[in-house]
């Protein structure tokens, strides 16, 4: 791969890697927030049920473990809630979150008198915490449970005549099954680090992957268009070229009528070349997403019978066209300019590709309130190899030899049929003709 | 950052109120240097025997009961223990029915009785609930404390170590401790 490529892939790699880890950290410190709230109730639950009162013989009172469980126990879960709300996804927040896990646990393991059930709480934070995917967030939890012990140990040892108790040993033994649990956790993190690196460039190249086939296509298309455009301006061009030098050269020596037939072929021309410019327009617009449709209510029998008239004029005498359509048709809602637009391309198809003296149908009908058009023709047909790209635009079938035609009509077609939220088929046998049916749908607020 | 800061000042402050309130002592007492007379619990000649003053709904206690048991279960034969639940006057007897009277009447070979007004525990001068106060088969005191490491805490602590060695033969021949645990009495008027 180009090396300048490589590097692009390798930066929008870095790029999806680090908005995945974003999304988890947020998500996580989110996840935490809601756990904090929890804690905090269970802490404020537990002391009241283990140690709810105080007594001095018959007289009682609150005991500070309550006190201790609702305004502690709040103070400690709130920062880690307010970070995660208002600043998730920082390295800060997820730092004072463990902070504050390790805080709980040691607040819930004095509350409960230290059973060792509780003592569960901090292998389970550590394990929660692990969803981070960040090993740094394990070093604050780690220190701030065993300072607990540590610090208890030394400001308020428990001393026989001066001599301290076996609790320092306890420490060190507590201590070293939380880092026996933060190997295996960091070595999780730091496997799950990779995985997410691993889906990020994966990502990357199938996106780089993906623009390579879409540049291809795209220089397929220019191709396609400077093709179609040299020949079909070419010709017209010529035909203008012509006409105009044998005016200027011989237009004192010209017959009126033989004037009228130079400038009536530029006319021609200059018809056909702005004709296929607007087509160009049309299906940039329509790609663009910016093509007009504007549905109203239309007498559809009127209006196909305006477009067979039209296609009529090109077919001349050398095809039949046949129109069918039932009477008393309610107005549908379709854009006119489109229909023309759809019926007028697949007649001048069935026209252009049709033998002298074929027959050229088209039948018109509604069913369901949706308009269905069917075009018929005895023409060359569609190669089967042509089918999947038929409505490309600038693609022509293989075999249409030397029939002239811009690639334009059916990818506008389609485009018109599209908006209207309908559908176009095709059935086609090489040598004996082709019939498109199209179902247009009935686009929201635009009924008839 | 400055919150960060205060943060961590006020749980810092939270947390080490709350250790040293779990590390504060009981009222202290003074037991009879000899069993004392005229106790209604029978002293066994052939071992030593142990009392456990305890107010009944003192939660603080419930670890110094489980302390007990896990002592009793080790020295079997060594030791005649027996719980006695301060029941103050005019009060009825399920004011003394609690979890801790429960408990402490599972553990095999304890005596488990009421202390009416507090009678026995003024006899042994226990002042806090959980005090565990020890005589040898000579009637001779041993051992006065606690059998927690802080209040409500169960866990290695001195004074289970204490007894364990005097009467394995390896320990001091006397030994106190600390007591974490609810006064047994009314505070005394000022």
């Amino acid at each position: 791969m180009d090396p300048e490529l490589t590097q692009a892939t390798e930066r929008r790699a870095l790029a999806l890697f680090r908005a995945d880890q974003q999304r988890l950290h947020q998500h996580t410190d989110h996840l935490f927030a809601g756990l904090m709230v929890l804690q905090w109730l269970a802490g404020i639950a537990a002391a009241f049920w283990i140690s709810p009162r105080a007594w001095a013989g018959t007289v009682s009172w609150p005991h500070l473990h309550v006190w201790a469980a609702v305004y502690l126990g709040g103070t400690i879960s709130l920062l880690p809630i307010v970070l995660a709300l208002v600043r998730p996804g920082r390295l800060s927040t997820r730092l004072v979150i463990a902070v504050g896990q390790g805080l709980t646990s040691a607040l819930l393991i004095h509350l409960t008198g230290g059973r060792i059930e509780t003592h569960f709480h901090v292998f389970g934070s550590i394990a929660f915490l692990s969803f981070y995917r960040d090993w740094r967030v394990l070093v604050p939890v780690t220190l701030v449970v065993s300072a607990d012990h540590l610090v208890r140990g030394i400001y308020w040892p428990e001393s026989v005549y001066g001599v301290l108790s076996a609790s320092g040993w306890r420490w060190f033994e507590h201590t070293g099954w939380m880092l026996f649990e933060d190997v295996f956790v960091i070595a999780s993190c730091r496997r799950g680090v990779r995985e997410m690196r691993s889906i990020a460039t994966r990502q990357a190249e199938l996106e780089t992957a993906n623009a390579l086939v879409e540049r291809g296509k795209l220089a397929e298309l220019r191709s396609r268009f400077v093709s179609m455009a040299s020949h079909e301006f070419r010709t017209p061009l010529t035909t203008i070229l012509a006409a105009c030098q044998s005016l200027v050269r011989y237009i004192d020596h010209m017959t009126a009528e033989q004037r009228r037939d130079r400038l009536a072929k530029i006319e021609t021309e200059v018809q056909h070349m702005t004709g296929l410019l607007d087509d160009v327009l049309t299906i940039g617009k329509a790609d663009a997403g910016k093509l007009d449709f504007e549905p109203a209510a239309v007498d559809l029998k009127r209006l196909c019978e305006e477009i067979v008239a039209e296609a009529q004029t090109t077919a001349a005498a050398t095809q039949r066209l046949l129109f069918a359509c039932a009477d008393g048709l309610a107005p549908v809602a379709v854009d006119p300019k489109l229909v023309r637009r759809i019926l007028g391309n697949l007649l001048t198809n069935a026209v252009k590709y049709s033998p002298v003296d074929a027959t050229v149908s088209c039948q018109v009908a509604v069913q369901d309130g949706q308009p269905v058009f069917e075009v018929r023709d005895q023409g060359i047909g569609i190669p089967t190899e042509d089918r999947a790209r038929l409505f490309e635009p600038f693609h022509r079938g293989t075999n249409v030899g030397k029939i002239p035609g811009s690639g334009l009509g059916l990818a506008i077609t389609k485009k018109a049929v599209e908006i209207h939220g309908g559908t176009i088929a095709v059935e086609s046998s090489v040598g004996k003709g082709t019939t498109f049916v199209v179902r247009l749908g009935c686009p929201e607020g635009a009924r008839g | 950052m400055l919150a960060g800061a205060i943060w961590a000042i006020v749980v810092t402050a939270g947390m080490s109120a709350l250790w040293a309130y779990a590390s504060r002592p009981g009222p202290g007492g003074q037991p009879p240097n000899r069993w004392p007379d005229g106790s209604r619990i029978a002293r066994r000649p052939d071992r030593a025997t142990l009392v456990m003053l305890v107010h009944p709904h003192c939660p603080c206690s419930r670890a110094s009961v489980g302390e007990l048991a896990s002592l009793v279960a080790r020295l079997q034969d060594r030791l005649s223990a027996h719980v006695l639940l301060l029941q103050p006057a005019g009060l009825p007897d399920d004011w003394t029915q609690t979890d801790l009277w429960e408990s402490a009447s599972a553990i095999p070979g304890v005596e488990t009785v009421h202390d009416p007004d507090g009678t026995e525990a003024r006899r042994f001068g226990a002042a806090t609930s959980g005090q565990v106060i020890l005589y040898d088969a000579a009637g001779r005191l041993r051992f006065n404390g606690g059998i927690t490491p802080a209040r409500g805490h169960s866990g290695d602590n001195a004074g289970r170590d204490a007894i364990l060695a005097l009467l394995t033969g390896s320990g001091e021949h006397w030994s106190e401790t600390a007591v974490f645990g609810c006064a047994l009495f009314d505070a005394e008027p000022s």
